[in-house]
């Protein structure tokens, strides 16, 4: 029997039903609230992204639609909603009308294991990190397919970046999870949060900053956008969508965003502990997923966009290395100290500032030859 | 080595972040605008002007209209004064090659009108309106220096 929902609605369900029953229901309601609150999340996290982006640009941002431009999000949704759907005369249809849902499902999907707090969760997986790295590389099937049935230059340009990128950037973003996995012998996503009682970016810095570097560039955020570089590719793998299509593709970016900031926060931040009672463990838990996200933003709003062999370098030379070592350091310590002492926080932080200090330091791109004209 | 930009960068906008927003949000606030700003509405004073019609030979595009009247205590009493900003340049070169210091650039900014005929400014039946004119080419007026060719009282424009 999977551990699920032992709230009282589902013990009340589940004393006149059949448990698959009460279970099944139990699972779309879950469903359902999941989803409309991710859609209006995004509306949160869109709002949030130009007010806090216009304040690093000592600017003001939206703020003329309702009270400091709160009802801006409302406003933009209605006037996507009301825009002619158009469709180039040379795209495949049935792609272009598919792509935008097989974006957003790569996002949405991850939060089917996500724990919003100790009970509050649709499926505990025992495999549950491996579910959502395999779910949210659907994303790039769905930007591939936007790209390629756009019917155009820079959509495909766009795509085949995405690909490019997220097939290189998934390797680091795996290896650097290993560390979390090894230290609490867990890959199901409640079991890695119950497990230690400290957040366990103490334990693994580096693997914090790798996967939080390694997962922005997988989602495509800046400054790792070369998917929809708009001085470059208009706008990328988007550039022939407009109205609720291009809001879909929208709001799978920023739910796959998201994604990764619940990711960080569930495997490195603790999750949903935190003090007070146990219902606070939502509040908690979007507190510091708010804060990931916050931190993606500020890179987002401070770096310019990285050249391509910046991009692979980057992953390549830097990331995976890095990632590799951490693994081999985790695993030496799990062996030696299996319960992992609190002597090992300031030793795991300056193994992790030495590393990355002398890895830059060591770290090159290939110097480009001048040709002689 | 690499990363210390990104750190630097980072720092940068932390910085900016806490600043007070840099926007001037138009309508409901408006910049405070240089004594010498070079804009609309030229202001044009009747008392001093003598008809001479320097400014409409100055105006390179010719948008200054001007017809006076022999009055008789052989002075000329300008009947129009008219300047068709919609086509101005603010090139300022009438006020530069005005004798008597009677037109002056105008301190406003918000032309927008909703035809082109509003664009006229009609000095000469706006005597009685405040004006608003520019110290630029006339430094002596902001610093409230005395100069030979005013009276006392017109002197202290109010700029």
């Amino acid at each position: 029997m999977p551990r699920v929902w032992d709230n009282f609605v589902y013990n009340w369900l589940a004393g006149f039903l059949q448990d698959w029953v009460a279970f099944l229901i139990m699972g779309i309601v879950v469903m359902a609230i999941i989803l409309n609150f991710l859609a209006l999340l995004v509306m949160v996290l869109q709002y949030m992204d130009r007010r806090l982006i216009a304040r690093f640009q000592v600017r003001f941002g939206p703020n003329r639609v309702g009270p400091s431009g709160l009802l801006q999000p409302i406003a933009d949704t209605i006037k996507l909603l009301t825009k002619e759907d158009l469709r180039p005369r040379l795209a495949d249809p049935l792609v272009f009308t598919l792509a935008p849902l097989v974006v957003f499902l790569g996002g949405t999907l991850a939060f089917a294991v996500i724990p919003f707090n100790r009970s509050g969760f649709l499926a505990d997986l025992n495999v549950g990190i491996l579910y959502i790295f395999a779910i949210t590389s659907l994303g790039a099937v769905g930007i591939f397919m936007a790209g390629w049935s756009s019917n155009n230059k820079y959509s495909l340009f766009g795509a085949m970046r995405a690909v490019a990128q997220l097939v290189a950037y998934e390797v680091p973003v795996v290896v650097s999870i290993l560390g979390v996995v090894l230290i609490t012998e867990s890959l199901s996503l409640v079991d890695i949060v119950e497990k230690r009682d400290i957040p366990l970016i103490l334990l693994q810095p580096l693997g914090f900053l790798i996967y939080l570097a390694a997962a922005t560039a997988e989602v495509g955020r800046p400054p790792f956008d070369l998917l929809e570089a708009e001085s470059e590719l208009i706008a990328g793998y988007h550039t022939e969508y407009n109205g609720m299509r291009w809001a879909l593709l929208q709001l799978g970016e920023y739910v796959a965003t998201f994604a990764v900031a619940a990711v960080v926060t569930t495997l490195f931040l603790g999750g949903w502990k935190g003090p007070g009672p146990a219902v606070l463990g939502y509040v908690w838990f979007m507190l510091k997923a708010l804060f990931v996200y916050l931190l993606i933003l500020w890179v987002r709003a401070s770096l310019p966009r990285v050249r391509i062999d910046q991009l692979m370098g980057f992953a390549w030379k830097f990331l995976l290395p890095l990632a590799l070592l951490n693994v081999f350091i985790t695993a030496a310590e799990a062996l030696m100290w299996p319960d992992f002492p609190w002597l090992l926080v300031p030793v795991n932080i300056a193994i992790a500032l030495g590393l990355v200090v002398l890895w830059s330091s060591l770290f090159q791109l290939r110097a480009y030859r001048k040709v002689e004209a | 080595m690499y990363g210390t930009g990104i750190l630097k960068a980072l720092a940068v906008t932390f910085k900016n972040a806490l600043r007070p927003p840099f926007t001037v949000q138009y309508p409901d606030e408006k910049v405070a605008i240089s004594l010498r700003f070079r804009g609309y509405n030229f202001a044009w004073y009747r008392e001093k002007c003598t008809v001479c019609c320097t400014c409409a030979k100055a105006c390179p595009v010719g948008i200054i209209y001007i017809v006076g009247r022999l009055q008789p205590n052989n002075a000329y009493y300008a009947e129009r004064f008219e300047i068709d900003t919609g086509r101005c340049l603010f090139c300022g070169l009438c006020v530069e090659s005005c004798p008597f210091e009677a037109i002056y650039m105008g301190r406003e900014f918000e032309q927008a009108k909703y035809a082109r005929r509003e664009e006229f400014i009609d000095w000469a039946k706006k005597d009685g309106d405040p004006r608003v004119p520019s110290s630029w080419f006339r430094p002596c007026e902001e610093a409230g220096v005395e100069t030979h060719y005013l009276q006392p009282e017109q002197r202290k424009v109010n700029l």
